[in-house]
């Protein structure tokens, strides 16, 4: 028994071209999703570098402001920059921690309990600097 | 504060790259692919003389599975000179669609006996289905972009 293919093929070819085509555009949205999803994640770890580096400055600034401070003459002052290099000192080692696990929930909590310590810190001892 | 800082750094966000490399690459493969199958179906017929192609030539004459080739060669080689997104995948459903067909005709010539060599619908539904599977991919990729920006602030530091 033979079967004639002659005008199946062609509709099996054009079943295959419409399959293909539906096939490519669905796929094609999924490509499309994907980079979304990506540029996203992309954008997110770029504000954490970004921020990663502004904090590093910004604790450089200060500590390089608590060393004159603590140098100075005044022993009041001198004390009080003390315990600025305390918190300073906290909030770093957590900051550290948090940049060697960026995606570490418990870094995470670490660095935000270490930035509650620099907050009640300024406000209890610099409240002029919150103002 | 570092409230403030952080909030401001995530403001920023990385602009979305070019193609990447390995893209293009594919992209002009694709175009060179499509473009001498086109081409040489449209100067030399003759040469389409085998019998596995019989049941794609009798669903339609080949000029115009040559210029179905030839469509997708261009669009495919002008994502990857331009770097468009939407042409790129524009030419790659065009190119995974056409070379599906081709790889269904020759395995449909293998069950009428008509086929000359199995490695055919094999070669042809291999490539067809790769080119799906780069549909489904980011064109672009973010983190390209990324690692190259990460890159030079470090050669800068360094």
């Amino acid at each position: 028994m033979t079967f004639d293919w002659g005008g199946w093929s062609q509709f099996i070819l054009a079943l295959v071209g419409v399959g293909g085509l539906v096939s490519a555009h669905l796929l094609n949205k999924r490509g499309t999703q994907q980079q979304a999803v990506q540029q996203r994640a992309a954008n997110d770890l770029a504000g954490r570098a970004q921020g990663f580096d502004e904090m590093k400055e910004l604790v450089e600034t200060y500590r390089a402001e608590i060393v004159r401070i603590e140098q100075g003459r005044d022993r009041e002052q001198a004390a009080q920059a003390r315990r600025c290099r305390s918190t300073l000192d906290h909030f770093v080692l957590a900051f550290t921690t948090l940049q060697g696990q960026v995606v570490s929930e418990a870094a995470k909590q670490a660095a935000e309990a270490a930035h509650v310590d620099v907050e009640m810190h300024l406000s209890e001892d610099h409240p002029e600097a919150l103002a | 504060m570092p409230t403030r800082v952080r909030r401001e750094a995530l403001t920023r966000a990385v602009q979305a790259n070019e193609m990447t490399q390995r893209a293009k690459w594919y992209l002009a493969v694709a175009s060179c692919r499509h473009l001498l199958t086109g081409c040489i179906a449209l100067a030399l017929p003759g040469t389409f003389k085998s019998t596995s192609f019989l049941p794609i030539l009798e669903a339609a004459p080949l000029w115009f599975w040559a210029l179905i080739f030839v469509g997708a060669g261009i669009s495919c080689g002008a994502a990857a000179l331009s770097g468009h997104e939407g042409l790129a995948r524009l030419g790659m459903g065009w190119s995974a669609t056409s070379t599906l067909i081709v790889g269904a005709g020759l395995l449909i010539a293998t069950f009428t006996g008509q086929l000359s060599s199995p490695t055919g619908p094999i070669l042809w539904l291999a490539v067809a289905f790769k080119d799906f599977v780069v549909c489904a991919q980011p064109i672009r990729s973010p983190f390209e972009g990324l690692a190259e920006q990460l890159a030079r602030r470090n050669q800068h530091r360094g």
